[in-house]
C-alpha cells in the first residue's frame, strides 16, 4: 500500500511514517457506521491490511513546493498513491480553473485529518467535495 | 423534485445547480473524478448505497456516465445527462439502451446519428449560459487583458500521425485527401461517411502485424483523429499567422510552439479572469472542434454571455440563431477569417454593437431556466 502525505513545511510538524499509519488506523477504527459503509469494500480491505501489517510506503509532499494546483495534482498523479492523507487541510487552498478543490481531481481515496482548532483555510471546506474524501478530527 | 446532481469537474455544474435550486428543487451534489468511467468498484458501491438511502426523483449529470446509467436503471431512477463534450466516446452507446436514460446532446447531427442507430432517448438540447452571473460581474475592458484577438483554449493534439505510421502510401494519401477536403469545408462533416471499410481494414491489419490486436480502430475513431488534427492545424495556423499582423494573445494550459509574436499566457480561471479577457479583446477567436458537426460549443456562448465579440467559424446551429456581422463574426474559410479580422479591426466602432446583439440573443435563447425545464420535462 502506498500513502501520500501532504503537509505544511512551515508548521514544522511533519509526521513520521509510523505516526501517519497509526493515525489512519485510529481514524478508521473510530469512524461511525455510516462512514464505514461509505468506505466501500476495497478501502475497507486496504485499511484492514494496514491494520494487520502496520506497514506502508509513505511519501511526503510539501505544499510550499507547489504554487499552482496543476503542479500538486501532477505530483500526486506521479506518486499514484492508494491513499492520500493530509494534515490540517494542507493544500486545500489550491484550486482548479473552475474554483473547485484541486484534491477533487486526485483519483484515490483520501483521509483528511484535522486538529481541533481553527485553520485559515477552513473556508475551502464549503466547496464541493469529492466522495473520495473522508474527514476526521484528531 | 428531489435530485442528485453528479459532476466530474465541469464548467456548467455551478450554473445548473444554481438554476435547479432557483426553480425550487431539492438538490444533492455528488462529485467524483473517475480514473476509469467504465469500471470503478468504489463509485459503483457508493452510488448504489446513495440510491438505496435516499429516494431521488432523478439523477442528473453533466456528460454521460455508464456506471450511473447502470445504477439508476437497477434502482429504477430516471437518469438525465446533458453533455457539453462532443463527440461522445463511442463505447458509451453500449449503455444508452436503458429505459431510465434520457440523454441530451448539444450537437444536432450527433443526435441524429444516435436516433438512426435506434436510440430514441437521445435528444437535442443546445447548451446555455448564465448571463445573470456574468452581468453581476459588471465587466469592463481592462488594459491587462487588452488584445486585438484572443484565444482561450487548447490547440489540440491528435493521434493521427501515430495512427498513420504503419499505413501504406494509399491509405496515407487517402487520409491526407480527406484532411485537406474537410479542412476547407465548414458546416458539413463528411469524415466518417467518407472512410471506406477497406481503409479501416487495412489499417487494422497493419496494427495486427505490429502485434497490436487488442484495440481495433473504427471509422468513428479515425474520423475523430482527423478532425482533431484539422482543429490543431486550423487553430495553430490562425493564431500564428494572425499574430504576424495583429496583437494576438493565447491563454492555454500548455506553452505551444509559436513565434514570439504570439503572446502566450497560462490558463485563466473560468468564472472570473476568462470573462475579463473576453470583454477586453476586440475579437475572441473560437474555432470549433472540427468533430462538432453542427452544435454551438460552450465557449462560444461564454464569449457572448460575457459581452465579448465572438469570432467563430461557420457552424450550422450558430447560423440558425445568430446573424453574421450583426450578432457574431463568422468566417467560412481561412482566407475569409483574415479578411474579416482585417475589416473589423479597422472598423472597431462596429464591434460594440455586435457584442451587445450577441449578448442579447444568448440571454433570450440560451438561458438555463428554459433548458432545465426542458431537461426535467422528460420524466
Amino acid at each position: 500500500m502506498k500513502i501520500a502525505v501532504v503537509s505544511y513545511r512551515e508548521l514544522n510538524k511533519e509526521p513520521s511514517a509510523s505516526r501517519v499509519i497509526e493515525d489512519v488506523i485510529d481514524c478508521a477504527a473510530h469512524c461511525d457506521e455510516r462512514t464505514a459503509d461509505e468506505f466501500g469494500s476495497e478501502l475497507r480491505q486496504m485499511l484492514s491490511e494496514l491494520e494487520t501489517k502496520r506497514d506502508a510506503g509513505v511519501i511526503f509532499v510539501d505544499t510550499s513546493d507547489f504554487s499552482k494546483r496543476a503542479e500538486l495534482t501532477v505530483k500526486l498523479k506521479e506518486i499514484s498513491p492508494d491513499l492520500l492523507v493530509t494534515y490540517n487541510l494542507a493544500g486545500f487552498e489550491l484550486c482548479t480553473y473552475t474554483d473547485g478543490l484541486s484534491y477533487n481531481l486526485v483519483d484515490c481515496r483520501q483521509f483528511h485529518l484535522k486538529e481541533n482548532r481553527c485553520l485559515t483555510n477552513e473556508e475551502y471546506l464549503f466547496k464541493e467535495k469529492s466522495i473520495n474524501m473522508f474527514f476526521f478530527g484528531i | 423534485m428531489n435530485i442528485l446532481l453528479f459532476d466530474m469537474g465541469s464548467f456548467t455544474y455551478r450554473d445548473i445547480k444554481e438554476e435547479l435550486l432557483r426553480q425550487g428543487h431539492n438538490v444533492e451534489g455528488m462529485y467524483y473524478h473517475f480514473a476509469d468511467r467504465y469500471c470503478d468498484t468504489f463509485f459503483d458501491e457508493r452510488i448504489r448505497l446513495k440510491l438505496r438511502q435516499i429516494s431521488f426523483d432523478a439523477v442528473i449529470s453533466i456528460n454521460f456516465f455508464p456506471l450511473l446509467a447502470v445504477a439508476c436503471h437497477e434502482a429504477g431512477v430516471s437518469y438525465i445527462s446533458w453533455s457539453y463534450d462532443s463527440p461522445l466516446d463511442e463505447k458509451l452507446a453500449d449503455y444508452f439502451g436503458y429505459d431510465t436514460n434520457y440523454i441530451f446532446l448539444f450537437d444536432r447531427e450527433e443526435v441524429e446519428g444516435f436516433n438512426k442507430a435506434g436510440y430514441s432517448n437521445v435528444m437535442h438540447l443546445p447548451l446555455a449560459v448564465n448571463t445573470s452571473r456574468l452581468e453581476a460581474l459588471k465587466l469592463t475592458p481592462e488594459k491587462k487583458y487588452s488584445a486585438d484577438i484572443s484565444f482561450i483554449g487548447r490547440i489540440y493534439e491528435s493521434s493521427l500521425e501515430t495512427l498513420m505510421l504503419p499505413a501504406d502510401e494509399y491509405v496515407k494519401g487517402y487520409v491526407e485527401g480527406l484532411f485537406q477536403a474537410q479542412f476547407r469545408i465548414y458546416g458539413c462533416n463528411f469524415l466518417e461517411k467518407s472512410i471506406p471499410d477497406e481503409v479501416i481494414e487495412t489499417l487494422n491489419n497493419c496494427y495486427a502485424k505490429l502485434g497490436q490486436t487488442q484495440i481495433k480502430l473504427s471509422k468513428k475513431g479515425l474520423a475523430y483523429a482527423i478532425a482533431a488534427q484539422i482543429t490543431h492545424f486550423e487553430r495553430s495556423f490562425l493564431i500564428e499567422e494572425l499574430a504576424q499582423l495583429y496583437d494576438v494573445h493565447l491563454y492555454s494550459d500548455k506553452i505551444c510552439d509559436f513565434s514570439d509574436k504570439v503572446k502566450q499566457h497560462g490558463p485563466v480561471k473560468y468564472f472570473d479572469e476568462m470573462n475579463r479577457v473576453f470583454v477586453s479583446s476586440k475579437l475572441n477567436l473560437c474555432p470549433t472542434l472540427k468533430s462538432i458537426a453542427s452544435g454551438i460549443p460552450l465557449r462560444a456562448l461564454d464569449i457572448m454571455g460575457a459581452g465579448g465579440v465572438l469570432f467563430s467559424n461557420y457552424q450550422p446551429e450558430l447560423a440558425e440563431y445568430f446573424e453574421d456581422g450583426t450578432d457574431v463574426i463568422m468566417y467560412e474559410s481561412i482566407e475569409d477569417a483574415f479578411a474579416k479580422a482585417e475589416y473589423y479591426l479597422n472598423n472597431c466602432d462596429e464591434l460594440g454593437k455586435i457584442a451587445a446583439c450577441g449578448h442579447d440573443k444568448v440571454k433570450k435563447y440560451f438561458d438555463y431556466s428554459s433548458r432545465i425545464e426542458e431537461l426535467l420535462r422528460v420524466i
